[in-house]
């Protein structure tokens, strides 16, 4: 009995063990919509997708399946992201796994499927949030980070690089916890900033992309304008204008006379010059910043991924 | 002394002008009707030669009319005008004798009722002019006037030196290439050009003139002073060898046009070096019809001119500066409110959202 007692005891230690260093996982069902919020569609086309994220706690914001964090690094970090949740009133999600790495879009998957079906984001119109995602490559860490709803408009391809490539260092030589505080911090220095120019008349639709607000050429055509007045005033003002000094006299030219006693084409050199047409690759990460969607179709934007 | 040319009506001795509609000599009086050809066989009895004393000015020269005695006051170069009392024609025939006597002449095809509907008509296709600018009350006078001018057959000959420039590009994977083919060419050779047209009176501006070319060679005739009779008309005071100048320089121009045409397609041509030589193989000195309109406008003078063989009228029309403020203002707006219409068109139907 007491053998069984203490059994008992041990598995329930053991469980207790195994929860706090895993994040809390739920289960999935077609009576919870399977755990996804009613924004999104579960369908033949992306049950998969849904089935195969993690179903967790949307509170815990840190997903350690990689087990790279001890307690006390996600109790730390955790603290951090609550603090940037309630400041910023945006979302914050680290979540690691260790998963063999195929390509760069299917880690974009999986990160925004566990984004998006497991209800993250602050702001429950737009789902306002950023999660740093990390995976491996060979012996190497990958990791990038993938924005949401309005924070999207708070990064573009630089500051994407520019944090992604801070960070990187410390993560290559394990020291997550210092890699991962300075991204929240990095990301909050971000989101406390205003809008980028560049998204000054955009705004998120409902299923989380970029739309641009439509905002008149008036540049563009006050030139066309300018300029088309200036030529049919100049045509018209040129119409008035009817003396002029003649200056050839081919009407005057007999053709039949034309003799040559001379005449030569002659090829003297070949000169080719040519320039490289620039173009990105990633063969040690990098990317570029872009807005795409995962397969529940929700809109979101990439860093690039950053592998050794 | 001077002789004075006065052509008469053969029938009751009133005078004789040349009708261009009719391309004949008529009297307003009789209505009688003459060819050049029949008039010249009954010179004796029509043209009148009559010796008169000449009065020489600085400015001017003076004559009197043959009829009725009158002065009849003439520029220095004037060698046909009117008596302004009687209204004969007043040929100074020692003006078109000698070194003056035109080779040929283009008589009058178009006659002043030509030239004021030409004028009347300038506001077609010209919003800018003055609304009330081509009313025919404008016109201060219409002077169907014969003008000067030197033929010359100029012959064109030398070498035409350019460089042409095939460019060719293609891109290859991420790179992107422009090849150039530089090739010499030259022609050598000649060529003729016939009658390139000159002023030969300092009198009327020269791009008055040219602009009203070309005229129709083919009918040049040989002068006859009949033709003069009804028209006021001008000798040359401006030396062949010196309007010479102005036909080398067009035919050279336009020979380099013509070689540089000859040396085939390229993506540019440019002309390195070139010696030509214009050498003025013939000249003619010819009478053309002009049909001169002087348009005073809000206190302003213009000149307007029109081929009296073609019709060609030309001139400097003043601008209606409100006209063209209005019409620059208009285009701006349309093309403006049309613009940004069709990229909102543009902007929905590729899907964008407001």
């Amino acid at each position: 009995m007491i053998k069984i007692k203490s059994l008992l005891l041990f598995i329930i230690a053991l469980l207790m063990f195994v929860g706090n260093c895993q994040a809390t996982e739920l289960n999935r069902s077609e009576a919870n919509n399977y755990g996804v919020n009613k924004k999104w569609k579960v369908s033949g086309r992306n049950k998969s997708n849904v089935m195969d994220t993690p179903y967790v706690d949307a509170d815990d914001k840190i997903y350690d399946y990689a087990n790279i964090l001890t307690e006390e690094e996600e109790l730390y970090l955790k603290e951090l992201i609550n603090k940037f949740v309630n400041k910023y009133k945006m979302d914050l999600v680290i979540y690691t796994v260790d998963i063999p790495y195929a390509y760069d879009e299917y880690n974009e998957t999986l990160a925004s499927d566990f984004y998006d079906y497991n209800d993250f984001g602050i702001d429950y119109e737009h789902y306002d949030g950023v999660v740093l995602y990390r995976n491996s490559y060979d012996d190497d860490p990958y990791y990038d980070m993938y924005t949401f709803g309005n924070a999207q408009l708070h990064f573009n391809q630089s500051i994407y690089d520019r944090i992604l490539d801070s960070i990187y260092p410390l993560i290559s030589i394990g020291q997550y916890q210092v890699g991962f505080e300075s991204w929240i911090l990095s990301v909050g220095s971000n989101v406390a900033l205003p809008v980028l120019g560049e998204y000054k008349n955009a705004y998120i639709d409902k299923n989380g992309f970029i739309q641009y607000k439509y905002v008149p050429p008036y540049f563009i055509a006050f030139v066309l304008a300018l300029v088309s007045s200036v030529v049919t005033v100049f045509v018209f003002i040129g119409k008035n204008k009817m003396v002029r000094s003649a200056l050839k006299a081919d009407t005057y030219l007999d053709i039949s006379t034309i003799n040559y006693t001379n005449k030569e084409n002659i090829f003297v050199t070949s000169r080719t010059s040519s320039y490289t047409v620039s173009s990105s690759s990633g063969s040690s990460g990098g990317g570029r910043s872009r807005s795409s969607s995962g397969s529940s179709g929700g809109g979101h934007s990439r860093g690039g991924g950053r592998h050794g | 002394m001077g002789n004075v040319i006065d052509i008469q009506c053969p029938c009751c001795s009133a005078p004789l002008h040349y009708n261009p509609k009719i391309g004949k000599m008529k009297c307003e009086y009789c209505d009688s009707e003459f060819s050049t050809k029949d008039l010249k066989k009954i010179s004796d009895a029509s043209v009148t030669t009559t010796s008169v004393l000449e009065n020489h000015n600085e400015d001017y020269v003076s004559y009197n009319c043959p009829d009725c005695g009158a002065e009849i006051i003439a520029d220095e170069n004037t060698s046909a005008t009117f008596c302004l009392y009687c209204g004969n024609t007043a040929i100074l025939k020692n003006k078109l004798s000698g070194e003056f006597a035109p080779d040929k002449i283009i008589p009058f095809v178009k006659v002043k009722e030509d030239a004021i509907l030409a004028f009347k008509n300038l506001s077609k296709g010209r919003p800018f002019m003055p609304r009330s600018f081509n009313s025919s009350k404008n016109i201060e006078k219409i002077t169907g006037l014969y003008i000067p001018f030197w033929l010359y057959e100029v012959d064109v000959s030398g070498t035409v030196k350019a460089e042409g420039i095939n460019v060719k590009t293609w891109t290859s994977g991420n790179t992107h290439y422009t090849k150039k083919d530089f090739y010499n060419l030259l022609r050598t050779g000649n060529m003729v050009y016939h009658k390139i047209p000159v002023d030969g009176s300092t009198r009327f501006a020269n791009d008055i003139m040219n602009a009203l070319e070309p005229f129709h060679f083919n009918y040049l005739v040989d002068y006859n002073h009949a033709y003069l009779s009804g028209f006021l008309a001008e000798k040359y005071d401006v030396k062949k060898e010196d309007a010479f100048k102005d036909a080398e320089k067009r035919a050279l121009t336009s020979t380099k046009d013509v070689m540089l045409s000859d040396m085939g397609s390229y993506s540019s041509k440019v002309i390195k070096d070139s010696s030509l030589n214009a050498q003025c193989v013939g000249t003619q000195y010819v009478l053309l019809p002009v049909w001169m309109v002087n348009v005073k406008y809000h206190g302003k003078y213009y000149i307007f001119a029109m081929n009296g063989q073609t019709g060609e009228f030309i001139g400097d029309i003043p601008l209606d500066i409100k006209r063209v403020v209005v019409c620059f203002v208009l285009v701006f707006v349309i093309v403006f409110v049309l613009f940004l219409f069709v990229a909102f068109v543009v902007h929905l139907m590729t899907g964008g959202g407001l």
